[in-house]
């Protein structure tokens, strides 16, 4: 038999492949989802005789069309630890290609969530109503915040020695990747500056998701929120996913916090236990500025790859427009900082 | 060479064919995405190709006189009076991109070092003349842009 190139050709092969009744098996539906700059990702129903049930294929692009390079045994072994606990409100893990022998190219399936995007949810939403989302949300991420088990995830994941080191790494990051670039980014070396100059209070170093942000937060038809797009999570410091959060949302209104921040960061300090002085608004915009740089130097780099012709593809291309957007809100939040704290601009 | 219509004009006839022709008559959601990203790469360069020379021409100015001005008031920025030098050494009136291109790198190396130094020295009004100098930089990258919403995001 000829091997499937189509992808949904491909799909149907791998779930007959894992079915007890082979011959029943049917892709029913197999849609592309926009919108991830990284993963290409499709939604699959699939049909047999135990019944219809729906998945998303999380897979790697072609070469030099993502931009962020991540592993997907990393983040395989990490869905794995994460679901088995019990703990932390996501799809299940299902299978994974690792080699994509079997799907086209190293890919990770997971349960569908039936329902919608935060995103879709908030839009439809008035804006008086948008506040109702902030208790779910506050404690989706806090049970990602106060994940105690840090000893028991993959071996990938490094605890770093001390919050004054991990954040002198962080700020490090930027000036090695301004360095390396293939032209000087001078606001990169400024950012560096002001973070050094402007360390919020400490905070215990905990499982960071990374790329906590409206779109990756999905609601069930139950109206249970789960966090998904785990490629970026690490150890660090939590208040970067608020960070992230607050970033992230200057691109995709509506704000689903930012119209209320109080009130949702007194959320937060309820369900994580962290003080006043570590997350206020202030640290809110300090960590917007200093959790970024895993999306910023990695869209720098992939946008390296077009100047050095290594690439053409237009994902990768149109980040120079997003790079312009992340400027603007360091720029805004550096501002915000020095008004809240009388620090240095 | 014809330069009427400009550069800015004819990147522009683009969009609107594949705005008003190619973008209605494509299903696939994932091509349309890139449809959507084409455009606001194309109306990017259009404004680039108006403007950039100037622009880059008038920041590494303001640059270097700043610059100037700092390696006089602060004698221990030798970073920043390396990356002047650099700069005035080099410096082309060529018109080709590619040599302005140049000139701008250095000229923002020489910004780099400028903000570092004031950093260190912790005078506010210094941080706030190489601020500016930011400021600039970002006003010229937001008209290039406009109002960036990512796209296909729904």
């Amino acid at each position: 038999m000829a091997e499937a190139t189509d992808p949904r050709a491909r799909v149907e092969a791998f779930f007959r492949s894992r079915s007890d009744d082979p011959g029943s098996v049917q892709v029913t539906s197999y849609e592309v989802i926009t919108g991830g700059y990284s993963r290409h990702m499709a939604r699959v129903w699939v049909q047999d005789s135990a019944g219809r049930r729906g998945y998303v294929v999380r897979s790697d692009p072609p070469p030099g069309h993502s931009i962020l390079d991540t592993d997907r045994g990393e983040e395989w072994a990490l869905l794995s630890s994460l679901h088995g606990s019990g703990r932390i409100p996501m799809p299940a893990p299902r299978w994974f290609d690792p080699t994509g022998e079997e799907l086209g190219s190293p890919a990770i399936v997971i349960d569908l969530v039936e329902g919608e995007s935060l995103l879709s949810l908030a839009r439809r939403l008035e804006p008086s109503e948008l506040g109702t989302l902030a208790a779910p949300l506050a404690s989706t991420i806090a049970s990602v915040h106060t994940y105690d088990d840090l000893a028991g995830l993959p071996g990938h994941m490094t605890v770093p020695s001390s919050w004054d080191d991990y954040i002198s790494s962080r700020i490090q990051r930027w000036i090695d990747a301004e360095k390396a670039n293939v032209a000087p980014v001078p606001l990169m070396r400024r950012i560096a500056a002001w973070l050094d100059a402007n360390r919020p209070a400490p905070a215990p170093l905990g499982l960071v998701h990374g790329d906590f942000q409206v779109a990756n937060v999905l609601v069930g038809a139950d109206g249970a929120f789960h966090l998904v797009d785990w490629e970026l999570t690490h150890v660090g410091d939590p208040r970067e996913d608020l960070g992230w959060w607050n970033l992230a949302n200057v691109t995709q209104p509506p704000d689903v916090i930012g119209g209320d921040l109080e009130n949702f960061l007194a959320l937060y300090r309820e369900r994580t236990g962290l003080t006043e002085e570590q997350v206020n608004p202030a640290t809110y915009a300090y960590f917007t500025v200093l959790a970024s740089d895993n999306v910023f130097i990695s869209v720098l780099q992939t946008l390296a790859g077009v100047a050095r012709g290594e690439t053409t593809a237009m994902t990768v291309t149109y980040m120079s427009n997003a790079m312009v957007g992340m400027e603007e809100v360091f720029a805004d939040n550096i501002a915000l900082h020095t008004a809240l704290t009388g620090g240095v601009a | 060479m014809i330069s009427r219509p400009t550069t800015p004009q004819l990147l522009e006839a683009v969009c609107a064919e594949l705005e008003a022709r190619v973008a209605p008559a494509v299903t696939e959601p994932a091509v349309r995405v890139v449809i959507d990203m084409a455009v606001a790469v194309l109306r990017g360069a259009a404004v680039r190709s108006a403007n950039e020379l100037a622009w880059m021409r008038k920041e590494a100015d303001d640059i270097e006189e700043l610059a100037r001005r700092l390696v006089a008031e602060l004698p221990g920025a030798t970073a920043l009076a390396a990356a002047l030098d650099a700069y005035a050494g080099a410096k082309s009136e060529s018109r080709y991109l590619a040599d302005a291109l140049e000139d701008y790198h250095r000229a923002s190396e020489v910004l780099s070092c400028a903000c570092e130094a004031v950093y260190a020295d912790g005078d506010p009004a210094r941080k706030q003349a190489v601020s500016t100098l930011f400021d600039q930089r970002m006003a010229h990258e937001k008209v290039v842009i406009g109002e960036f919403v990512a796209a296909g995001r729904t």
